[in-house]
């Protein structure tokens, strides 16, 4: 239990950061309100269990020990972890990734949904370290630098794509796999029915005989 | 209970009806200060034990918790937020400076409308059977004259799966560290109180409550007496400190 205080310890200063933060986003907080005392447990699988208790003015952070009842414990390598913080449409990413879920999923999806809605008012954030002026600067460059990012990272996936189905034509386009399963059902639904008409003509020989 | 029965009062023996007094004293004594020493006594390690202790009691948003020698808030605070406007913190305590220090600090810091403060003997609690999910006792169990009695009273007022938490001082389980603590605890520790609260006996009879009270199997068995199950308890800085809980059948 030693490395309980220790994590505890550890915790502290992460907490203050993220707290700090999120005091910057009043829905993340009014969010955080709504789900008030109830407890999250994150198993990183080799690294750390943390749990993240959700406060109505941001959260509290611990190492979690198998005593500790949590309502929901999402469990995954690190990998799956990163990938969940970098996906666009986190909720998703959470449903289809190796990252098991242990407990009340709708706890976990509603605090993916706070996370993915966060919008940090960064002005507010560095405002008392650097003034006014230089901190409206700042935020403009760090919102910059952030749009500049998601703009750049869909534009890539979107060229990949079209490359991989106009150009070089390795996958099917997914409007034309749609089409093309949408047939398949038709067919197999009007084999079905020819298959049913066949039985039913069947029977009514059988029974004229 | 005889009248010419007796108990301990650090490395003192006294007669048990004066055990409660002698405590009363050392509490309306360093109860303006209390904060501060637990800091300095602790270098702080008292908030991450507390912390812990929170985490491992499973409380939930809309539960009713007892925290019990609840002193000056710490824990009722983290739990008052845990609870929420649903749910309720009774801080009970035997001494009345604590309390009032606890509930003016509380209120100052606008935790209100969720707390109840109860001056209350552990002994024999005011409250009816099963009314509470939680109960915490951090750093007071040792102070109780009759610990039987206090363990089957916060077990009468638990509601069945409720849960017990006793945070207390137990016995280090590293040789090295039980030596370096017995120096620090009866040279530095009546020291910083003389420099603090200008009085080193209190500190003194901390140190001595420590040593006498159970260690941590022994705890275990009490609470087990007491009729508790699932009892277990968890070392924090080598056994400086325990952590005991125990559930309600």
């Amino acid at each position: 239990m030693v490395n309980a205080v220790l994590g505890q310890a550890l915790c502290i200063p992460a907490e203050l950061a993220i707290n700090n933060i999120l005091k910057h986003d009043a829905a993340a907080i009014a969010a955080l309100g709504h789900h008030q005392g109830r407890l999250l447990g994150i198993t990183i699988i080799g690294v750390a269990k943390i749990t993240v208790r959700l406060l109505d003015n941001g959260i509290q952070l611990g190492m979690s020990s198998d005593h500790v009842d949590t309502e929901v414990t999402l469990s995954g390598s690190m990998k799956d972890f990163i990938r969940l913080a970098r996906a666009e449409d986190k909720a998703s990413e959470l449903i289809n990734s190796n990252i098991g879920m242990d407990g009340d999923t709708e706890l976990a999806l509603a605090v993916t949904r706070i996370v993915q809605k966060l919008d940090i008012d960064w002005e507010a954030v560095i405002s008392p370290v650097t003034g006014g002026v230089i901190a409206h600067q700042l935020g403009k460059g760090l919102r910059n630098m952030f749009g500049w990012g998601r703009t750049t990272r869909v534009t890539y996936r979107q060229a990949g794509k079209d490359y991989l189905e106009d150009e070089a034509r390795l996958i099917t386009p997914e409007p034309l796999a749609r089409q093309f399963s949408n047939d398949v059902d038709e067919l197999r639904l009007a084999t079905d029915r020819l298959s049913a008409r066949i039985a039913q003509l069947q029977q009514q020989a059988t029974n004229k005989e | 209970m005889s009248d010419n029965k007796t108990t301990h009062f650090g490395y003192e023996t006294v007669a048990v009806q004066e055990k409660q007094a002698k405590v009363a004293d050392v509490f309306h004594s360093v109860a303006a200060k209390y904060d501060v020493m637990n800091d300095l006594m602790s270098f702080g390690v008292h908030r991450l034990w507390k912390r812990i202790t929170i985490d491992m009691s499973g409380a939930r948003p809309g539960d009713t918790v007892l925290d019990l020698a609840g002193g000056t808030g710490d824990l009722t605070k983290k739990f008052s937020k845990i609870v929420g406007p649903q749910g309720k913190v009774v801080l009970a305590d035997i001494n009345s400076s604590m309390l009032n220090v606890g509930r003016d600090r509380l209120t100052d810091q606008g935790y209100v409308g969720n707390i109840e403060y109860v001056q209350a003997n552990a002994e024999c609690l005011p409250f009816e059977d099963n009314k509470f999910d939680v109960i915490t006792i951090a750093f007071g169990l040792r102070n109780v004259t009759d610990k039987d009695a206090a363990l089957r009273s916060m077990a009468r007022v638990l509601k069945p799966g409720g849960r017990l938490l006793v945070l207390e001082f137990s016995k280090p389980t590293n040789p090295l560290m039980s030596k370096a603590y017995d120096i620090y605890s009866f040279s530095a520790l009546p020291f910083m109180g003389k420099l603090v609260t200008n009085d080193s006996e209190s500190y003194k009879y901390l140190a001595e409550s420590i040593r006498m009270h159970p260690d941590q199997e022994t705890l275990k068995g009490m609470m087990e007496n007491a009729g508790l199950v699932r009892c277990s308890y968890h070392n924090m800085t080598s056994g400086v400190v325990a952590l005991h809980r125990g559930i309600k059948p």
